[in-house]
């Protein structure tokens, strides 16, 4: 527990609020390598839970140098995620997907919706 | 607080509030059925694990180009285990459905709207059915192949990717057994056999004058061909009396009146109407090879996927390929090394029905004297999003007893079902796989006990053989052999069929014999579409069989083939395989041309293109499209008013054939049918000015949907133009979702082809999904080998030390 609440602990915060600032007002290469890597994760993590495409967009987010761009970023976030579930899937085509209504307007809500509102998180930090 | 702070807690608030709420709301089980990536539905778009451990022993599963398993091992067994896993694979949810239809637990998935359905099949009984079955075939190769088969149903579902409509529907399937496997069976039994057409008969009898009744529902049709023309056939017949006329040809008799709510309330469970099939065998001595020819066609529900998986399996010396049910591990209908074999169905009378003197408390039923309580359980139909229903399943020594009020008072029926007894077709079908040749052939035959079939089948010595499948019941009332066309008073025990233990094993002792059963071991020629079989049967076989026009039209094909100089062949078979010639239009079209001076004006061109038509229901003809609607129109104007009155909808109309050869004067035409067919006339041409269709193919468009096609469209078929109707040799059955569930020719010296009416995969997200439905539209063939090249598929892997299976 002590470790988790370290973790989690105001010394934590300040320092990934420190860490993530200094991407947002760094260089523009490092902002998109680093928010790169933040799709990556965002992508491994949806393979695990929906919840996965919430952190993913909270990622790019708060990445993002204003609360208009972390909405751009969570949208084009969920936009990669649909492209890459299609593509990854091995039996699963774009126009299959797309005609599987209404299980397919579930599946384009979620992958656009829940990173779009993970990326809000960019406001709270 | 400043505008700042304001806004993050209100965006932290949504972000916290929109996550959480999704959580704990329904819409976060929609999410893990239907998110990107970690939704379970989409593990269905996974590839099929290409290895599987087996311990039975290695085999390879290789699929051809549409996607028919080829199955080789060593040993049955291995091989069996590796049919089940590529059967889960290609048709899981297919066969989880069936299981649950009959054990009636489609509710706990489906929901209300299947609750009357899981109802009827729990006061069935057909778990209990499948049960017997079970222990009938107890300690045989078959019950072990079966395990075998349901321990690699079972791999599958341990290992492999759901299919999609496990997703969509947000369960999974339990584990599969042999029990499930004859389930399957059962179902396929009482699609084929179940009927409370006894109880319909007996509304009719008592609201129809006894003349109008015996003109209108006959004991025999009268067309010209019978299954059986024991004159033309050839061979060695069996199971006919040689008397010339059926003895018990009399019209039906009635016990007690059954109430007609009560009868409709019983035929929403019937299985549908008229599923029928063509199938018929040329010997060697007539065809261009000199070897025979089997055709087969089997008309049986269309759906998303096919009824049928088409399989082959080589193991253990045996090679067989053809078509199975979902859920059964063995072919049921195809060929082996040896020969081939196909089904129509019988129409054979194995359901009776009884009433009985019950006590005021219904707990009681009287019997040869004395009273008897019920042999009852209770069970719960579970239902998704539902009340669940706690019923009472009962029972009598003769079977299932239904009952229900009706306008307050209690109505009920004994059922007794040939099929609720322990019956042993699956170790004849799995014996036929195994077959030789003819002996063998004949041997399993013996074991079929159900359901009733038309069975043909030819070896490539040249033998051939034509059998009915199945126990057929003798019912005796004072020593006197009747028909089971009534209620019979089961209080006292009125024409039991001796040696029958419902949910038991029977003896089977007061059943027809195999050898008075219609046969003929080598027919010259034969051809069944389940129309009558024999014109004097030794004992009553049916109550009611198919108008005869398909049966009609393969006879004349095949005797014009045999007399004449066309070569038999497959091409030929293929052709009248591919027959739509309305024998309804053919009748009915001269009078409709010799009454044009009473048709309205805007019928001219109808009536000119019937004039000139070869009564085939073609996509491109315009007289096809029109008689469609003028026959349906024909129907009403004759039956509508006259059953009406008589409180009866149009699931009592008589059938096709007695319409169409009614006497111009009878009553139903007010003495002038001319004057009917004007009117139809006129309805027909109304219906058809207000649509926009010029051809037949424009209107008989394929409408083959998958069970839940209608919440999730895409699941079903494409439609596309196709020939035929319902009484057509060619079988579409747009309204009733019925027809060719295949079309198979297998010539004894040649290459079999085959279709299907869709694919052979499951899976919306094949190729193999649909690869088949234009071919199949089209009339069109694929062949059917029993090799491929290529390595395999999946390799199914012994484990060592546990191969003794």
């Amino acid at each position: 527990m002590s470790a988790e609440t370290t973790a989690g602990g105001p010394d934590s915060q300040g320092r990934f609020s420190r860490a993530t600032a200094a991407v947002r007002t760094g260089d523009r290469g490092r902002r998109w390598l680093v928010t790169a890597g933040a799709v990556a994760l965002g992508l491994v993590l949806a393979t695990g839970h929906w919840m996965g495409l919430v952190l993913g967009g909270a990622f790019v987010g708060v990445l993002q140098r204003d609360l208009k761009r972390a909405v751009l970023g969570g949208l084009l976030f969920g936009l990669v995620v649909l492209g890459a579930f299609v593509l990854v899937a091995p039996r699963l085509e774009a126009g299959e997907l797309l005609a599987l209504t209404p299980a397919a307007y579930v599946t384009l809500g979620a992958g656009l919706g829940l990173p779009l509102l993970g990326s809000l998180t960019r406001g709270v930090v | 607080m400043d505008y700042e702070t304001t806004r993050r807690a209100v965006l932290g608030a949504l972000v916290a509030g929109g996550t959480g709420a999704a959580a704990l709301s329904p819409a976060g089980g929609l999410f893990q059925r239907f998110a990107p990536f970690s939704g379970r539905a989409w593990d269905a778009a996974e590839r099929v694990p290409s290895t599987v451990e087996s311990p039975y022993g290695p085999a390879t599963i290789t699929y051809d180009d549409y996607h028919v398993p080829h199955v080789e091992a060593d040993t049955e067994e291995a091989a069996y285990f590796a049919v089940g896993y590529a059967q889960a694979a290609d048709r899981l949810f297919e066969m989880d459905l069936v299981r649950r239809r009959m054990r009636g637990t489609l509710a706990e998935v489906a929901g209300e709207q299947v609750v009357d359905s899981d109802v009827f099949n729990v006061r069935m009984d057909f778990l209990g059915a499948a049960e017997a079955s079970a222990e009938a075939i107890a300690g045989t190769d078959t019950e072990r192949m079966t395990e075998a088969f349901a321990d690699g149903v079972n791999a599958y579902i341990d290992e492999g990717p759901l299919p999609l409509e496990f997703g969509l529907l947000g369960y999974e399937p339990r584990e599969w057994s042999v029990v499930a496997s004859l389930l399957v069976g059962a179902q396929v039994s009482w699609g084929l056999t179940g009927s409370f057409r006894t109880l319909q008969r007996a509304v009719l009898r008592d609201r129809l004058d006894a003349d109008t009744y015996r003109r209108r529902y006959p004991a025999r049709l009268d067309h010209g061909y019978p299954i059986l023309r024991p004159d033309r056939v050839g061979g060695e017949v069996h199971g006919v009396a040689g008397r010339g006329v059926e003895a018990a040809s009399a019209d039906a008799r009635v016990g007690d009146a059954v109430d007609a709510d009560f009868a409709d309330w019983l035929g929403r469970f019937e299985p549908p109407p008229y599923l029928g099939s063509n199938s018929w065998l040329v010997a060697g001595e007539h065809t261009a090879s000199g070897q025979p020819v089997v055709a087969n066609d089997m008309h049986l529900t269309l759906m998303a996927p096919p009824v049928w998986y088409e399989q082959r399996v080589s193991a253990g010396g045996v090679d067989v390929r053809g078509v199975a049910f979902p859920g059964i591990p063995f072919v049921v209908a195809g060929e082996n090394d040896h020969g081939a074999w196909g089904f129509t169905n019988t129409g054979a009378d194995v359901v009776d029905l009884y009433t009985y003197e019950t006590d005021d408390a219904r707990e009681r039923y009287r019997y040869q004297g004395e009273w008897r309580e019920f042999d009852t359980e209770t069970r719960t139909v579970e239902v998704a999003g539902g009340e669940n229903r706690e019923i009472t399943v009962k029972k009598t020594v003769h079977g299932a007893f239904l009952d229900r009020e009706v306008d307050g008072e209690a109505r009920h029926v004994g059922v007794a079902w040939t099929g609720m007894s322990g019956t042993r077709e699956s170790q004849a079908i799995h014996e036929f796989g195994r077959s030789t040749g003819r002996e063998d052939v004949l041997e399993a035959l013996e074991l079929f006990d159900a359901p009733t079939q038309n069975f043909v089948y030819a070896d490539r010595e040249g033998r051939t053989l034509y059998w009915t499948t199945g126990k057929i019941p003798i019912r005796r009332v004072d020593g006197e052999v009747v028909r089971g066309d009534r209620v019979f008073d089961g209080s006292a025990g009125e024409a039991e069929w001796e040696g029958f233990i419902p949910f038991g094993q029977s003896s089977w002792e007061g059943f027809v014999p195999f050898e008075d059963k219609p046969g003929v071991v080598q027919p010259s020629y034969i051809g069944t579409a389940n129309q009558r079989l024999v014109d004097d049967p030794v004992y009553p076989i049916g109550q009611e069989y198919a108008s005869g026009f398909r049966g009609t039209r393969i006879y004349e094909e095949l005797d014009a083939a045999v007399e004449g100089d066309a070569a038999v062949d497959r091409e030929l078979m293929q052709e009248v395989q591919r027959d739509t010639v309305d024998v309804r239009a053919r009748t009915l079209v001269p009078a409709i041309l010799d009454a044009r001076d009473r048709m309205p004006d805007a019928a001219d061109s109808y009536l000119d293109a019937m004039a000139d038509w070869d009564y085939r229901l073609d996509r491109d003809s315009t007289a096809a499209l029109f008689f469609r609607f003028f026959y349906e129109a024909f129907r009403e104007e004759t039956w509508r008013d006259d059953y009406e009155d008589v409180g009866l909808d149009n699931t009592y109309w008589p059938q096709e054939w007695v319409l169409v050869t009614l006497p111009p004067d009878d009553e139903a035409f007010g003495g002038d049918r001319a004057g009917v067919l004007a009117r139809a006339m006129e309805r027909a041409v109304d219906r058809l000015e207000a649509e926009d269709w010029e051809v037949y193919g424009d209107y008989n468009r394929t409408v083959i949907d998958h069970p839940f096609g209608g919440q999730v469209g895409a699941l079903n078929y494409p439609r596309y133009p196709t020939d035929g109707g319902s009484f057509t040799v060619m079988n579409f059955r747009k309204e009733g979702g019925a027809g060719s569930s295949q079309r198979t020719v297998y010539p004894m010296d040649g290459e079999t082809v085959t279709v299907l009416p869709g694919g052979n995969d499951g899976s919306y997200f094949s190729e193999h999904y649909d690869d088949q439905l234009r071919l199949w539209a089209d009339g069109e063939y694929r062949p059917a080998p029993r090799s491929v090249d290529g390595d395999p598929d999946i390799t199914v892997e012994g484990k060592s030390g546990e191969a003794d299976g």
